[in-house]
């Protein structure tokens, strides 16, 4: 008798269960189109500066404009990477100069709010999301193992980034919640929804898309594909269905994977023509063609550029129009690409330097330069 | 700091299991003594976490196997009686950690996980796995999947993926274990039932 009830009240609760499931948000239709690409301004700029000289390992900064029109920068800092010191770190720029950088979140603060043991944080990326709030999305590792360990976190933040909510855990793996990390910039969708390009680094490695709903809750999940074992995705917008994310690899050349239907889908990852050795990439829009800055690392002079580059059709095949060489042991890495409110391309990155420490740099790039330089003619 | 009790009540019901079974041939005051204790100290602080949330922090919130699995242990060490999982619940969870998890690591472009995100895929899953332990009149399995639709419609969880209410990494390779033990003993004693009465006494 025991046996027939307790059958009944298990079948119970999973027909319950079921409609809760089938009633899950679905994935989005459509996503939101990014700000358009800068017009020209009249005169060519290109001015790259540091932003943040750190003693120790500052890296993978990520932007987005405030809305009294200043830039607020993201990273993480520490005196190495996945060191129990590594926090992030903010700064504002107003146009003319950086303020001074603070941090903001720790591995306690993380610890704290989402009850869950923190003990290193790693990479960070700030957006706004559709209520008009700043988020940031970052990783945190647990007691055990490096980036195979990592998962992710969220907070965020109701004045503009001068505070920040306790932070919340994101749950999006199977195996102890390991191996989720984060690079590229959201991407808005439909339905107050937010796209996270992801990757994943427990044993094998592949890119991935993790959808958020308004409440900062995992929704949905998407593997863009295994071939090539691609990381850091970053996702350029073409219309609301169609997208193309451009993935890091380990040695070889940018691979590429197309979704029609807001990434719910993707195309096989094939590689492009851009050589690739281990680092990211940012991609961005002007008008039919796409400009990406990426590293590239010379064997034969030992030097790494920084590379700027343009493709016309739709990221398969790229022509470099300018390549900024650094001196020997100077690493140039994991760009960041946003568009100002002053009409300009952001462009931040890392130098790891050869003693270990490194600088976050600031670059302003006009359109007219890019035109000047064999990109897109101004309109 | 914001404590998800239900998500603490995991590793704490580990623990206090744990604690239980150490001292299983000491009276049973001090065995229900060692398991409270132990589920006590699993919340005590130290330092910035506490044992709990450190569990939590590196492997993350156990499923309703796991709970299961852990209850039985908690009251076989206090009533001082043999734990035995129903090998229907062992096979289950090992045929669907088998399938699932492999799959998870990245082996192919199918993401299973994603599957528990919405949809009917896991609920039918779920279903099936009622029907299998009503055959085989397994309360264990009816528990285990109540206790799984439960707390994911109440969101006791980060996680509003049905996959981490149901199963835990940790689940097939128990109840691998624990069915191998069960067989073996199986075996030991139907070997013993087939000797001569004279020498089974021996």
């Amino acid at each position: 008798m025991l046996q027939h009830l307790l059958a009944g009240f298990a079948a119970l609760l999973t027909l319950i269960a079921a409609g809760i499931s089938i009633r899950a948000p679905a994935w989005p239709t459509a996503l939101s189109m990014p700000e358009p690409a800068p017009a020209c301004i009249g005169h060519s700029v290109l001015d790259i500066k540091p932003l943040r000289e750190a003693k120790g390992f500052a890296h993978a900064a990520s932007a987005v404009f405030l809305r009294d029109g200043r830039l607020r920068a993201v990273w993480y800092e520490g005196s190495n990477e996945l060191k129990s010191d590594v926090r992030i770190w903010t700064a504002t720029f107003d146009g003319t100069r950086w303020s001074g950088a603070r941090p903001v979140l720790g591995p306690d603060e993380t610890t704290a709010g989402t009850g869950y043991y923190v003990q290193k944080l790693g990479n960070s990326i700030i957006f706004r999301d559709q209520n008009g709030e700043l988020v940031i999305v970052f990783a945190g590792i647990g007691s055990i193992g490096g980036w195979d360990g990592v998962s992710l976190k969220i907070t965020r933040s109701l004045d503009e980034g001068e505070s920040w909510l306790p932070p919340q855990s994101l749950t999006t793996t199977a195996i102890f919640n390991f191996g989720t990390n984060v690079r590229g910039p959201a991407v808005p969708a439909a339905g107050n929804f937010t796209l996270i390009p992801t990757y994943h680094s427990f044993v094998l490695h592949f890119p991935e898309v993790v959808l958020l709903d308004n409440r900062d809750r995992v929704v949905g999940k998407r593997r863009i594909g295994v071939a090539f074992r691609g990381i850091q995705p970053f996702i350029t917008v073409l219309n609301e269905h169609r997208a193309i994310a451009f993935m890091r690899v380990n040695e070889g050349f940018t691979l590429e994977a197309k979704t029609d239907d807001a990434g719910w889908s993707w195309t096989e990852p094939v590689q492009t023509t851009s050589p690739n050795q281990d680092t990211p990439v940012v991609v961005a829009r002007i008008g039919d063609d796409l400009f990406m800055i990426s590293s590239y690392y010379d064997s034969s002079m030992d030097r790494w550029s920084l590379i700027f580059a343009i493709s016309t059709d739709e990221g398969q095949s790229w022509r470099t129009i300018y390549a900024r060489q650094y001196g020997i042991g100077d690493f140039p890495k994991y760009p960041w690409l946003t568009v100002g409110t002053d009409g300009l391309f952001h462009l931040l990155f890392t130098v790891v330097q050869s003693d270990g420490n490194s600088k976050l740099m600031h670059g302003r790039i006009s359109r007219d330069w890019i035109a000047e330089h064999g990109g897109p003619a101004c309109p | 700091m914001p404590i998800n009790a239900v998500e603490v009540f995991g590793p704490t019901l580990l623990v206090a299991a744990l604690a239980g079974n150490l001292v299983r041939s000491k009276p049973q005051s001090v065995r229900i003594l060692a398991s409270t204790c132990g589920a006590a100290v699993t919340n005590l602080p130290v330092g910035p976490a506490t044992a709990a949330t450190f569990f939590l922090g590196t492997v993350g919130p156990v499923s309703a196997a796991t709970l299961v699995f852990a209850a039985g242990y908690l009251c076989a060490a206090i009533m001082k009686q043999q734990y035995r999982a129903s090998r229907a619940l062992l096979v289950s969870l090992i045929i669907t950690g088998a399938v699932f998890y492999p799959l998870t690591f990245g082996l192919s472009n199918f993401d299973p996980y994603d599957l528990g995100y919405r949809g009917l895929t896991v609920p039918a899953l779920m279903f099936a796995f009622v029907l299998v332990g009503w055959t085989a009149r397994a309360i264990d399995i009816q528990l285990w999947i109540a206790l799984a639709a439960l707390l994911y419609m109440i969101g006791a969880y980060d996680s509003n993926n049905l996959w981490d209410y149901l199963i835990f990494p940790t689940d097939p390779i128990w109840a691998a274990g624990a069915l191998a033990i069960d067989l073996q003993r199986g075996r030991a004693r139907r070997q013993s039932t087939k000797l001569p009465p004279c020498q089974r006494a021996g």
